[in-house]
């Protein structure tokens, strides 16, 4: 048996997900990236922290003006507005739908556990503003299956961005041309338990990633599932445990809430996600955060036995690189973070206007709160 | 559009495919992938017109950059929440591609040090020099990796394993310096 390491890449290129930046998104890259060397260049004048008076924006909170009934089935759900969460907890197939772990302008998140598994999530609900999703991939070659007398369509087989192995999805119609997503993650797979890797060691063999098991749901448990998920008539604002006071000039929120970035991990850190300019989710088909924007990530949650060996001394905002500033409690139990990303998403702040003062600064302007005691914690109030 | 960005694009056009697939052949992770390419590319441009093997500069830039993707400090932290939702895709299902995915899988359980040698030597085809120069370390450093990346590979993938490539580079290397 002949195994060469150069037939990897053929396999590899054929089995590519879709490509989230295209060449002329890269030329726009290049291009920022000139202008700002060109503008570093003639000035190198540090950015100071440039606040705004934050904005509210219409309906984003609190209000309900644009809260709809779905038409032609049950008023079960209704159409909250940006930044608002309206999905409340239900029981159904042995599974937990939380209540919304996560707003953005465009969409609202919430988790789907099991008591099999404390860690991971069984599997996600996202529901969209009416035209933000497009549910043609699941329209066009989906199993039709009918949700609690809306119409819906079934995927077997579809690919997480953080998750090579593809699972089952259902989406559903939950309001003229608003849809409904559930989808079910693998019994194990990529996330916890996977150690990030020390370039300074280059003796130990990584253990092997979990293999991943079935799916937590099938086809009739995803549909159970779908029809069991649930709105309140009033929209409440998602609280996290960071607030901050302003937002620098130009920034906008792009997402806030306790959902884990890593694939299905329960970890209930807060965090505020800003991005340069404004976005707005529109035609989208998978969860992505926006592509070619610089953010900044201001999160809170607790202070885990593995970070212990950073050296932070508790009550001070410390910044071990450029880009990036922590904070620890007087008691060493909870943990403060800001980062900032450029638009090409490289690991550096270059080209955003944010130095690290001014992240200092904003991370020294926050409002930490207990991540024990949700009664604590802030709704989110940021508009565009 | 300038004849430079023209030029370009149709570069970017061209490569990026094979360049993310590289990079995610080194990090194993495609986000992580795509960003450490959309980072070399974009880093490209201002300099264009000075690059005088741009392909090869690109291959060898990106093994770097997702090397360093995956060394970031905390990356879980910094990234937004909510990346998750699945993509409607087609699952491949043919059977010759497991043993190039089991290669695959051992290939990322090598030590990072010693993965972004392989990549270059064994999957770009670059020579000792030329990966040592890529990398910015001493070519006895890359030979040793080489030999402990291999080895590596070896106590993976199992006593069964009887002819990987590269065998023959070690093979090379071991009577190269037995020679000198």
């Amino acid at each position: 048996m002949s195994q060469r390491l150069h037939d990897i890449l053929p396999m590899v290129e054929e089995n590519a997900p879709p490509m989230r930046f295209t060449p002329d998104d890269i030329l726009g890259l290049g291009r920022r990236r000139k202008r700002n060397r060109r503008a570093a260049a003639v000035a190198s004048a540090a950015t100071a922290l440039a606040v705004a008076v934050v904005a509210v924006a219409p309906n984003a909170l609190g209000g309900g003006d644009d809260l709809a009934p779905a038409a032609g089935g049950p008023a079960m759900l209704t159409v909250a507005g940006p930044f608002q969460g309206t999905i409340v907890t239900t029981e159904a197939a042995g599974f937990t739908i939380s209540e919304t772990a996560q707003v953005t302008d465009g969409y609202q998140l919430a988790t789907i556990t099991t008591p099999q598994d404390t860690a991971r999530a069984a599997g996600l609900v996202a529901l969209f503003r009416p035209g933000v999703f497009s549910a043609k991939a699941y329209t066009e070659g989906g199993q039709k299956v009918d949700v609690d007398g809306r119409p819906g369509w079934y995927v077997p087989e579809v690919r997480f961005a953080d998750e090579p192995d593809p699972g089952p999805a259902l989406v559903w119609e939950y309001a003229e041309n608003a849809y409904a997503l559930v989808a079910a993650y693998h019994r194990t797979g990529r996330g916890a338990g996977v150690p990030e890797p020390d370039p300074s060691d280059t003796t130990t063999i990584y253990p092997e990633p979990p293999k991943a098991g079935p799916p937590w749901m099938d086809k009739a448990q995803l549909t159970t599932v779908a029809a069991a998920v649930r709105t309140t008539d009033t929209a409440e604002p998602l609280r996290v445990g960071v607030k901050l006071p302003e937002l620098p000039s130009g920034w906008s929120l792009d997402s806030a809430g306790t959902l884990s970035s890593t694939y299905g991990l329960l970890d209930d850190d807060s965090h505020l996600r800003l991005v340069q300019g404004s976005h707005t989710y529109q035609d989208v088909d998978q969860l992505r955060t926006p592509a070619g924007l610089a953010s900044i990530v201001i999160s809170a949650g607790p202070y885990r036995a593995s970070e212990a060996n950073l050296e932070i001394a508790p009550g001070e905002v410390r910044c071990p690189k450029v880009d990036w500033c922590v904070w620890l409690n007087a008691d060493r139990t909870w943990l403060a973070a800001i980062t900032a990303t450029a638009a090409d998403g490289s690991v550096n702040n270059a080209g955003t206007g944010i130095t690290q003062a001014t992240l200092k600064a904003m991370l020294s302007s926050a409002t930490i709160a207990d991540p024990a005691d949700r009664s604590s914690w802030f709704p989110v109030r940021a508009g565009k | 559009m300038s004849e430079t960005d023209r030029d370009f694009r149709e570069f970017v056009a061209a490569h990026l495919e094979r360049l993310r697939a590289l990079a995610y052949i080194t990090c194993g992770d495609w986000q992580l992938a795509e960003d450490a390419v959309a980072t070399v590319l974009s880093r490209m441009y201002p300099r264009w017109e000075r690059i005088e093997q741009p392909a090869v500069y690109a291959r060898q830039a990106v093994v770097r950059a997702a090397i360093s993707e995956k060394r970031r400090p905390w990356w879980r932290r910094e990234r937004s929440a909510g990346d998750a939702l699945p993509e409607v895709s087609l699952a491949d299902h043919s059977g010759p591609v497991d043993e190039r995915l089991r290669l695959h899988a051992a290939l990322l359980r090598v030590p990072v040090g010693l993965r972004s040698v392989l990549v270059l030597r064994f999957i770009e085809g670059l020579s000792v020099a030329e990966t040592a120069e890529a990398l910015g370390r001493p070519e006895g450093t890359v030979k040793n990796y080489t030999s402990r990346g291999l080895e590596a590979m070896r106590r993976i993938l199992g006593p069964n394993l009887t002819d990987l490539e590269g065998d023959k580079h070690v093979t090379a290397f071991a009577r190269h310096s037995a020679d000198g």
